[in-house]
């Protein structure tokens, strides 16, 4: 029988695991104000809670209006495993929205991200190198962990972690920071270690490093090195592959090192020449376009002009591709292996 | 066991007593083998390591003992009874010993063979070692847990009041829930394909970058070559200016020491005729000959003069002196006569 007496019990929470959610407008500031809680189950439950909320848009700016990000900065040191990786799975989701990455580069989140890298629990760090690579992605963030001097751990951090997917997220965060500015990599020895993982067993990782190294080798600095610890055969040898990732950033990086004459010669005699031109039929149009480069540059090489001017039907093909800068490439490559002194 | 064994009070020697240790019940077999059987024989019937009903155990005194027909003595002590007693009961054995043995048995088997037992009824039936059992169970009702006590519900008491409710006026919850179902759908949806759409412009612009990335890229190594190309070009352009800066250098150098050579010629054609005339003049060209009379030769005779002159002069000095030791000599003769002539004049 129902009785009217209301109960002076809370309704029973059905998700102990989870802040209950206050309604609309105060939802946000509400879990904010738990953040600082003194009660560790409190601040684990308001971060769990935030994690999801976060994915939507609008409680992410929301969220930075009422300066939930310095909080979160300020639980990456906390001692609970769990408070750690919530909140770096929190910045990891506001660093997905420029007004997000806007808002940890204003509170200098690099330097307390970079911290974690050396967390014991592997979700932590999972998620601070996801973070760290999306930070990455906007130039100014870049410029921001060249400048903290980030670089140097970085790589000492590709080399010393076990799995694979870290060693992607960090080889992403390495492209984007190179993509910036390459010198400093260059002093920390940041090509020795991409090298190595040129002959990495994960295709995945295999495209990354030479995606890296081309980016490192657009710098002057970045060639000579390249030629100085012998990165060309590892990449002539990354030609013979199938997968499309790999064959653009080997081919782009081959054309990087190449434009020096003492990066020309050393491709040349590592025999990459039969490669490219197999490349310059490739179906992906990237493929195309950087072994169309590379043989650019080979063929002001005297010797490597008499051999091209073998395959100068297969350049010439290239010339009337539908991709229009594959056009141009083409027949900047038919003009140099065609120019006679 | 053992404990309990040594704990039965031990009873005085006189009267009759029996112990024996606790031991487990075995298990009853169906059949009874050949060597149990014999051994039950030797036994006279009682049966060893088996419990046997106490009821009928021969050693077990029952009945009044105040009644009981004690043997008297003195019959057993007669030798002759005892003997024929004993022969009574070999004769027994021997009799049942060679009654056993006339019973016909089988032939034994022939050589190599041998006999092996073979129901022959109709049905074939299965022989076992184990008795035969059933079990039975029986299992009781479990107590049934107490109900709850019912709601305590107090008398009613006040006046009752009544509403009639009539169709459509309570919540109907088919059609009630209909535009909350909606709302829910909806907004489930509305956040499905807003985070579809996310993932998919997200994708959209990784693509566009990939592509823009390619052409940057691709730009980016030619627009290195090009400056590769013009670095070279300047350098060897600077190297020719070099050459050629050398060339002309080495061409004023060339002029410059031609004419200081026809200089040089024109100036020493005159020269060397004067020079010779000085020279001779100041008597660098000499004749040997004449030379060496005038080093060797007048130098010689010139010490051999003076030598010889030098002689000439010692010889006169002696002279000389001579002269004036003869002088001196006179001089004083000439003297000494004076005197004489003075003294003898006067």
């Amino acid at each position: 029988m129902a009785s009217t007496r209301i109960s002076s019990n809370y309704p029973p929470n059905i998700d102990p695991t989870r802040a209950p959610e206050a309604y609309g407008i105060r939802k946000v500031p509400k879990l904010n104000q738990a953040l600082r809680d003194k009660d560790l189950i409190t601040r684990q439950r308001a971060l769990m809670t935030l994690s999801d909320k976060l994915h939507g848009p609008e409680h992410v700016s929301e969220a930075i209006r009422v300066g939930v990000v310095p909080k979160l900065l300020r639980l990456l040191k906390d001692a609970d495993v769990v408070v750690r990786e919530k909140s770096t799975e929190c910045s990891y989701v506001i660093a997905g929205h420029a007004v997000g990455r806007a808002a940890l580069l204003n509170s200098v989140a690099t330097k307390r991200i970079a911290e974690l890298f050396d967390d014991p629990a592997d979700v932590v760090r999972h998620f601070a190198y996801k973070t760290m690579g999306r930070i990455a992605e906007q130039a100014v963030g870049a410029e921001q962990i060249v400048q903290a001097d980030l670089l140097p751990s970085l790589v000492g951090k590709l080399q010393s972690e076990q799995s694979c997917a870290f060693k992607e997220h960090i080889l992403d965060t390495l492209h984007s920071c190179l993509m910036v500015e390459a010198t400093s990599a260059l002093v920390c020895g940041a090509l020795e270690v991409l090298r190595d993982f040129l002959a990495h067993e994960s295709v995945q990782i295999r495209a990354k490093a030479a995606l890296a190294m081309m980016d490192v080798c657009f710098a002057l600095g970045g060639k000579e090195q390249a030629c100085e610890i012998g990165c060309i055969a590892p990449l002539v040898e990354l030609l013979a592959e199938s997968s499309r990732d790999v064959l653009a950033n080997a081919t782009g990086a081959l054309a990087a090192i190449s434009t020096t004459t003492r990066g020309k010669y050393a491709t040349y005699k590592a025999g990459a020449i039969r490669w490219l031109v197999e490349l310059t039929k490739h179906r992906s149009s990237e493929v195309r376009v950087n072994s169309l480069k590379a043989l650019t540059m080979l063929a002001e090489i005297p010797d490597a002009r008499t051999e091209l001017l073998g395959d100068i039907a297969k350049l010439r093909d290239c010339v009337n591709d539908k991709n229009s800068a594959v056009g141009k490439h083409a027949s900047i490559a038919v003009g140099v292996v065609t120019w006679t002194p | 066991m053992k404990k309990m064994a040594t704990v039965l009070p031990q009873k005085p020697q006189g009267t009759y007593s029996f112990v024996s240790q606790p031991r487990t019940v075995q298990h009853r077999k169906k059949f009874r083998d050949q060597q149990q059987l014999q051994q039950e024989q030797q036994n006279d019937g009682s049966l060893q390591g088996q419990y046997a009903n106490i009821m009928y155990d021969r050693r077990i005194v029952r009945g009044n003992t105040y009644a009981q027909n004690v043997l008297p003595t003195s019959a057993l002590t007669n030798p002759l009874e005892v003997q024929r007693q004993q022969e009574t009961r070999r004769r027994n054995i021997a009799k049942r010993r060679a009654k056993e043995h006339l019973r016909p048995k089988t032939v034994e088997a022939v050589e190599g063979r041998k006999h092996q037992d073979v129901q022959t009824e109709l049905y074939l039936e299965e022989l076992g070692d184990r008795v035969e059992e059933v079990d039975a169970q029986c299992q009781t009702d479990p107590f049934l847990d107490r109900p709850a006590s019912p709601l305590f519900i107090p008398a009613k008491t006040g006046v009752d009041a009544a509403t009639q409710i009539y169709d459509g006026d309570l919540f109907d919850f088919d059609v009630e829930v209909k535009p909350i179902l909606e709302v829910l759908v909806g907004k489930t949806l509305e956040q499905a394909s807003l985070e579809v759409m996310e993932e998919e412009e997200l994708a959209a612009m990784r693509a566009q970058q990939k592509a823009f990335l390619e052409l940057r890229n691709a730009e980016l190594v030619e627009t290195q070559r090009l400056e590769e190309k013009e670095r070279r070009h300047r350098e060897e352009k600077a190297r020719r200016m070099q050459q050629q800066k050398e060339v002309l250098e080495l061409e004023v150098d060339t002029s410059q020491r031609v004419a200081a050579r026809a200089f040089a010629q024109g100036y020493l054609s005159d020269l060397v005729p004067s020079v010779f005339s000085s020279l001779t003049d100041s008597g660098y060209f000499y004749d040997p000959v004449e030379r060496d009379l005038e080093t060797g030769f007048m130098v010689w005779l010139m010490e051999r003069v003076e030598v010889n002159l030098r002689d000439a002069a010692l010889g006169r000095a002696m002279l000389d002196s001579i002269i004036r030791d003869i002088v001196k000599t006179k001089n004083r003769e000439f003297e000494k006569l004076e005197a004489a002539n003075i003294v003898d004049a006067p």
